[in-house]
């Protein structure tokens, strides 16, 4: 690919930042999105001060939201020793202009644009004056050239970071946070930001009494996105209502039928032929507490609105019967770096009991397996093709997949124990990246399976954190 | 296939459909080529409209083939039995369309797509 092109593409595809609304615009906020895997490497480079600071550039690819611009970390690029120079031109730490040329050219290459990272090796980050006379002229001038993609440094603390951002030459963005993916989501913020001391809901004492009192904010601050609210993705929107999540995106096109009310949680007889699953998923989600935003999108995944929305989450939950629309919510997990927790349930009769009756929880963090590496393989999703070509689910004469509500509801307990332990960390620990879950449903056994590797050449995994650019 | 096979690929596209653009992901991916200007047949609109293609053991499969999303027919319909993908970072459609597989050139494979809006048409 060549240079040329891969811009021509980015102009078109990233899309132009909302007009702020208003007399006074704000500034626009960053975040910056990592995979544990790739942060640790870059730490161990950074923080590193054997022979003196240390320095390195990640180049990512960008996700633009309404009220900010999210950089997704993909690839790490630490300036080598050869091209250090320290202690020369009365700065602590330089490096080569070639170095930088570089850099650039491989940003270009991918469509990313590049962030400086270094530590001091301190709590509570602070960019020195040496830091700030760097700043400007490579910034400015790299901003000009990445724009329409913000560039910029972040100083790594020890649980916080400072950062400073620029656009197009201007040093007008503000540093929101740095998000670090792992089997829990860790949050770095600027340690001058104080964090709002919301009061504790009351709903959730017995939780907290159990998780931890923090694990009450960080709930509230969670938006997790859910894709299929009907026979299993009903129970998650409630349970994660029930367990404090601030934002709960639903994302389902289908209005209830008959059958619907068998597994759908919520659904009452008189929703039959009238309500949209979205709408089950508000009035569950509000009765429970009327403070949770329910962002409804009444609309099947890809569709433009449910992309748009489901940017923004933090976490992503698929409850979904197709494979090749599971293959699609993973490969834009990926893309966007949102941990996804997926279930999926087979079931087949045989006359008055179950043949079958198997299910998976799987977690897929950034930078770990995703369902592309595995399961979800180019002979399944053609054998599905063929089963049930483009189009077969909405035709009303379709007979519908076996299920069983409680079977479901296993699964999404434990779906929504992966959502709660990424958000709040509850495990310890303890729920391992590399493993999953398989259900029995017959027998009511639920195992921990260990999860393969991740597989080389898979089309998921080659555009992870690539974001808006095509 | 290797990189002259691809740029042949594209060139053979671009000549037949204009401005082919080679949008695959990452080299060690199937190629995608992005046909930003496919026209298609009455009354479907937007024409001319964006198709994406994906080659992926080419030739010994047919490739895959989706439109931009906002295609409808004459009362505004989406084709039918289509149904939206996620490919390369964007939703498309894609539809059934069951052809006999010969390995046919890659400009043929596209126009024989194609033919499924007429039959629908009609």
């Amino acid at each position: 690919m060549s240079l040329s092109t891969s811009w021509r593409k980015l102009w078109r595809t990233v899309p132009p930042q909302p007009e702020a609304e208003g007399s006074a615009p704000s500034r626009r906020q960053v975040d910056v999105r990592i995979g544990a895997s790739l942060f640790e490497r870059v730490r161990a480079h950074v923080e590193d001060f054997s022979r003196g600071e240390e320095a390195g550039f990640l180049l990512c690819g960008l996700s633009r939201l309404d009220d900010r611009d999210v950089l997704l970390a993909r690839k790490w690029l630490p300036v080598p020793e050869t091209a250090i120079a320290r202690g020369a031109y009365g700065s602590v730490l330089s490096w080569s202009a070639d170095f930088n040329s570089d850099v650039l050219a491989q940003a270009m290459e991918l469509g990313c644009t590049p962030i400086l990272i270094h530590s001091h090796g301190t709590p509570n980050p602070g960019f020195s004056p040496d830091d700030r006379a760097k700043e400007r002229p490579l910034f400015g001038a790299f901003s000009r050239i990445v724009e329409p993609l913000p560039t910029g440094t972040l100083l790594l603390g020890r649980g916080d970071a400072a950062g400073s951002f620029w656009l197009n030459g201007r040093n007008d963005l503000r540093f929101r946070r740095l998000v670090i993916l792992g089997e829990t989501i860790e949050n770095w913020y600027p340690s001058t930001e104080r964090r709002s001391g919301r009061p504790l809901r009351k709903r959730l004492n017995r939780q907290s009494v159990a998780i931890g009192p923090e694990s009450d904010r960080k709930l509230a601050d969670a938006k997790v996105g859910v894709i299929g609210v009907s026979g299993g993705g009903s129970h998650v929107i409630q349970q994660l209502a029930h367990q404090g999540v601030g934002t709960l995106m639903p994302i389902d096109e289908q209005a209830v039928d008959e059958s619907n009310l068998g597994r759908l949680v919520g659904a009452i007889h008189s929703d039959v032929d009238r309500t949209l699953k979205v709408d089950i998923a508000y009035r569950v989600a509000k009765g429970i507490e009327p403070s949770i935003e329910v962002l409804c999108v009444p609309e099947r995944f890809p569709s433009q609105a449910a992309i748009h929305a489901l940017k923004d989450a933090d976490v992503v939950v698929a409850c979904l019967d197709r494979f090749d629309v599971r293959e699609g919510v993973n490969a834009f997990c990926r893309r966007y770096l949102i941990p996804l927790v997926d279930i999926g349930m087979e079931i087949r009769s045989a006359r008055e009991h179950l043949a079958i009756a198997n299910g998976q929880v799987i977690v897929s963090r950034p930078g770990e397996p995703c369902l592309r590496c595995w399961f979800i393989t180019d002979p399944l999703l053609a054998r599905e093709r063929q089963e049930k070509p483009p189009g077969y689910d909405r035709n009303p004469d379709t007979p519908g997949d076996p299920q069983v509500i409680s079977m479901n509801g296993v699964l999404a307990s434990e779906a929504c124990n992966c959502v709660l332990d990424l958000i709040t960390g509850y495990s310890g620990g303890r729920r391992e990246s590399t493993v999953f879950w398989q259900y029995e449903g017959r027998t009511g056994q639920l195992d921990q399976c260990e999860m393969p590797s991740r597989r080389p050449q898979c089309s998921a995994c080659a555009e992870e954190a690539l974001g808006d650019v095509a | 296939m290797d990189a002259a096979e691809r740029s042949h690929l594209v060139s053979n596209l671009s000549s037949a459909f204009g401005g082919a653009e080679d949008v695959t992901p990452a080299a060690d991916q199937p190629v995608h080529v992005l046909l930003p200007e496919l026209e298609l047949p009455n009354p479907w609109t937007p024409s001319p409209t964006r198709a994406l293609t994906v080659w992926r053991n080419w030739p010994a499969e047919r490739p895959q083939f989706v439109i931009d999303a906002g295609v409808v027919g004459q009362a505004g319909q989406p084709p039918r039995s289509s149904d939206l993908v996620y490919l390369v970072g964007e939703g498309w459609r894609s539809f059934s369309f069951s052809f006999d597989w010969k390995g046919d050139d890659s400009v043929r494979v596209v126009q024989i797509w194609l033919t499924r809006f007429v039959v629908e048409t009609i």
